[in-house]
Parts: structure tokens; sequence; C-alpha cells
């Protein structure tokens, strides 16, 4: 009875996600991810994709967003020539802020490893929106924002967002994340979880490349 | 130094300069000798003592 009780709440949350969401959708600029632009319908599709953000916080179970690991994949394969660059990056990475919201891979079990790279960073933070498919949220690349210094400028107290460039409640239905009852285990690699106020706790080295060490060979 | 030598030692160095705890997919890894030979000095974290990397 309880077991059921629980079922039917943890249902009403994406139910209610869903209702007060059906009459947005949107198709937003990809190379415009901070929905910059001026015009009418950038303007729109800021307001929605924000209202996106804000009623999935409202929903969300976050004890279990909390639970689950979340890896930002650098880029790069594990060899001498990139370890200055790679060390670089993780340090820069590591002594940020960490209010800039920042995309990563979501895990509740192993193996941690991605096609996005070798080496992954473990962070911790506040989950602010979470799909199995990181195409159903399309967040972009914080490099693609033009006039970068006039945006950090911008943002220079909250951090720089990242919010779904596309909307449809449909897809949401099928890849919005609320619980551990949405998370697919398949879609380990392709999901994403954006993250905000994090902080980086650790490294992870893919699978993949450790298992290319042969002792026959060493 | 074999390439292998050379990946072990990639990875203490981004270890080191990074000063961050970490975590290799490495349970099925048969080398453990030649593996913990370059870690065991930097008192590295592995998939044993998982829990010290505070998931």
């Amino acid at each position: 009875m309880l077991k059921e009780l629980i079922r039917m709440m943890i249902q009403e949350d994406k139910k209610n996600f869903i209702n007060k969401t059906k009459n947005l959708s949107y198709y937003g600029d990809f190379f415009d991810p901070l929905f910059l632009e001026k015009d009418p319908e950038s303007l729109d599709n800021k307001k929605s994709a924000k209202d996106i953000k804000r009623l999935w916080a409202a929903e969300a179970d976050h004890a279990f967003m909390n639970s689950v690991v979340k890896i930002h994949w650098l880029e790069g394969s594990v060899r001498p020539s990139i370890a200055d660059d790679i060390v670089s990056r993780i340090n820069d990475i590591k002594n940020s802020s960490g209010r800039d919201e920042i995309s990563t891979m979501g895990y509740i079990e192993e193996p941690y490893v991605s096609k996005w790279g070798d080496i992954g960073l473990v962070l911790k933070g506040r989950t602010t929106l979470a799909a199995n498919n990181m195409d159903t949220i399309y967040s972009g690349y914080h490099s693609m924002v033009r006039n970068k210094e006039d945006i950090r400028n911008k943002f220079k107290s909250s951090g720089i967002p990242k919010r779904p460039t596309r909307y449809s409640s449909s897809s949401a239905e099928h890849d919005y994340i609320f619980d551990r009852k949405d998370f697919s285990i398949y879609a380990q690699n392709y999901n994403e979880f954006i993250l905000d106020n994090w902080k980086v706790i650790g490294l992870v080295f893919k699978e993949a490349d450790i298992n290319d060490i042969d002792p026959k060979k060493t | 130094m074999t390439s292998i030598q050379k990946k072990l030692k990639t990875i203490k160095q981004i270890i080191e300069q990074t000063a961050l705890k970490f975590y290799l997919n490495d349970q099925k890894i048969a080398f453990e000798k030649k593996y913990h030979d370059i870690m065991e000095p930097l008192n590295a974290k592995t998939i044993d003592n998982l829990p010290e990397i505070n998931f």
C-alpha cells in the first residue's frame, strides 16, 4: 500500500511537469545557447527555457540526483604528449568558481565510461536538469557563446547558465529524468545532467583505455 | 620505456599535478604488480577504496 502510494506520488511529479509545460514548444538556435539574440522568438524561447528548468527543479527527486555519479569528460586520450595540456585544463576547471553550469554524464552503476573522452572529472553539485538523451536538452557549449567577455560580465554574479535549446512535452515525457524510475541504465553513455554550484571531487580514467595495457607486452 | 609504462606515468603525472583522488575502472586489469609498482608511492586510491573519493 505504502509502495503503491509512493509510486503514484513519483509518477505525479512527472505528470505535473508535463501538464505545466504542455503548451511550451520551441526549437532554438544551438549556436545561441543562452538565447542572447533580441528577436521576439528568441526572447520567448528564453522565457520557456527558464520556466522548464524552474518547473523541473520543483518536481525532481533531488535526493536521487545527488546519488548519481556525475562525470564531465575531457576530450583526449591518456598519452604523454597531452599530459601538460590535460593537467592545465583540469586545474582550470578545478579552480573555477563552479557557478557556471556544466554538462555531465550521470551513472548509477559501473562502468564509468564514455565515448566523449578517456579522462573524466567527477563533480558534485546541484542538478538543474537531467535527461536520458542529451539531444533532448541540446544545451550547447559555452565555447559557442559569442562576445565572451560581455557574457562573462553579464553573468558575473550568477555564473553562466546552461539551458535547453529545444523543447517538446512529448520528448520530455520520454527522456527527462525526475527520479530513479526514469533513469535508463542503457543511456548512461548518452544522458545529460546539468550541474550548478559544483566542485571537482576526483578523476576517472576510462576502463577501455586502461585495458589497453596488456601485461604480456610489458 | 614501453607504451604501457608511458601511459601509467602520464596518469601518475595528471594525478600528482592536479592533487585529485582518482578512480580506475580497473577490476579486470591483470597487471597489478606493474600497476602498483608505479601507483603505490602515490598512496593512490583505487576501486578497492572507492568510498574515499566520496562519490
